[in-house]
């Protein structure tokens, strides 16, 4: 008799797992990663490895913005950019063409140029010598860039 | 119509039945068989109906909402950066638009104070003066003309400092030996920044162990 209970209902079975338990942790995971995301704070361009220093006490900054350009001072004296290698004596060239592009963009959009909103991030390595990194701040601030930006690490890499 | 054993019945009662007319046989053949005279036939579609099954299962239908869910899940897992362990240390290196047309003659201003601000307040201003030896380490840390052991104490005495200037912006000018590593002057950049440093000057120093003024 139970038997054939059984198989009254048989026939092309429907089988329908429960997906509900499945659809709360999807949407508790949801709600994770979009409690933690955040747009644009990243510093891009991060791949050129330098050591960069650690400096605990370096308060967290704002908002950096869009307009960026992120320079990484190698221990060679070296200034990377994007895909481009300079020397030093390249240096001042390179600071003032980013400076008259960017000029150029502003003034297309009938803005004065007196000053460029670019915030330059500045990853140097822990080895450069002092005098590099105030060098290519002094460089690109002849250049017309007025805020600039040292990228530190909080803590040592474990 | 009715089966054997019950015109067996039928008959044994026949004469107490005289008189109920001519459908007598039907309607004692429905009560021997155990049904209601009244509505026989009718009862048992309606009880059927009225029936309370079991409760209806009524499906909703997840999977397209689960779809969707999958796909915010993959957007944000894939836009996901976990906490930085990078901070920035800003700095606000103005170029003074009326010291444009004389940038030529403050060239020489330049060497020692990065930013091109046309008076230096000698008595607001905070001179750190870091000395290094030949591997760039940091030797020796001034604070004015005090020596000051580690970084962590300037950071300290700077702060107290702002709170002593009040209102006051505190402004440091750094001036450091050529050869520091960029390690230990971003660590002197910082505590002068954390303690609340409004502008920060980056010297360098002609020559090392040049006394402070």
């Amino acid at each position: 008799m139970p038997r054939r209970a059984g198989h009254r209902s048989a026939g092309p079975e429907h089988v329908q797992p429960n997906l509900t338990p499945l659809l709360d942790v999807v949407l508790q995971l949801i709600t994770f990663f979009m409690m933690l995301v955040h747009f644009g704070t990243q510093v891009e361009d991060s791949a050129v490895a330098v050591k960069l220093p650690v400096a605990p006490a370096a308060l967290p900054g704002d908002d950096p913005g869009l307009d960026r350009l992120i320079v990484t001072l190698d221990t060679d004296n070296s200034l990377v950019s994007g895909r481009e290698k300079l020397s030093p004596d390249d240096q001042p060239g390179w600071w003032a063409r980013q400076a008259t592009l960017r000029r150029e963009g502003i003034e297309l959009l009938n803005q004065p140029a007196t000053s460029l909103p670019t915030r330059v991030f500045v990853r140097g390595d822990r080895q450069l010598a002092y005098s590099r990194l105030r060098q290519s701040l002094t460089d690109g601030q002849k250049a017309g860039f007025s805020t600039f930006s040292l990228v530190v690490r909080r803590v040592e890499d474990p | 119509m009715l089966p054997p054993a019950d015109n067996a019945a039928i008959a044994s009662t026949a004469s107490d039945l005289a008189g109920f007319g001519p459908n007598w046989a039907d309607t004692v053949a429905r009560s021997l068989a155990g049904q209601s005279p009244v509505n026989p036939v009718e009862s048992p579609p309606a009880r059927r109906t009225r029936r309370p099954g079991p409760p209806e299962e009524v499906a909703f239908p997840v999977a397209p909402m689960l779809d969707m869910a999958f796909q915010l899940l993959a957007f944000f897992i894939l836009t996901f950066q976990p906490a930085s362990n990078e901070l920035r240390i800003d700095l606000e290196l103005p170029i003074a638009a009326p010291a444009q047309p004389r940038a030529e003659g403050g060239q020489a201003k330049s060497d020692t104070s990065l930013s091109v601000i046309p008076k230096i307040d000698i008595a607001n201003d905070l001179r750190i003066t870091a000395t290094a030896d030949g591997n760039g380490n940091l030797v020796s840390l001034k604070l004015g003309l005090a020596d000051v052991p580690d970084i962590k104490t300037l950071g300290d005495r700077l702060t107290r400092y702002r709170k002593l200037l009040e209102n006051k912006p505190l402004k440091v000018v750094l001036m450091a030996d050529p050869g520091l590593t960029y390690d230990q002057a971003a660590q002197i950049i910082a505590a002068a920044q954390a303690a609340g440093a409004e502008t920060i000057h980056l010297g360098e120093n002609a020559a090392p162990r040049r006394p402070a003024p």
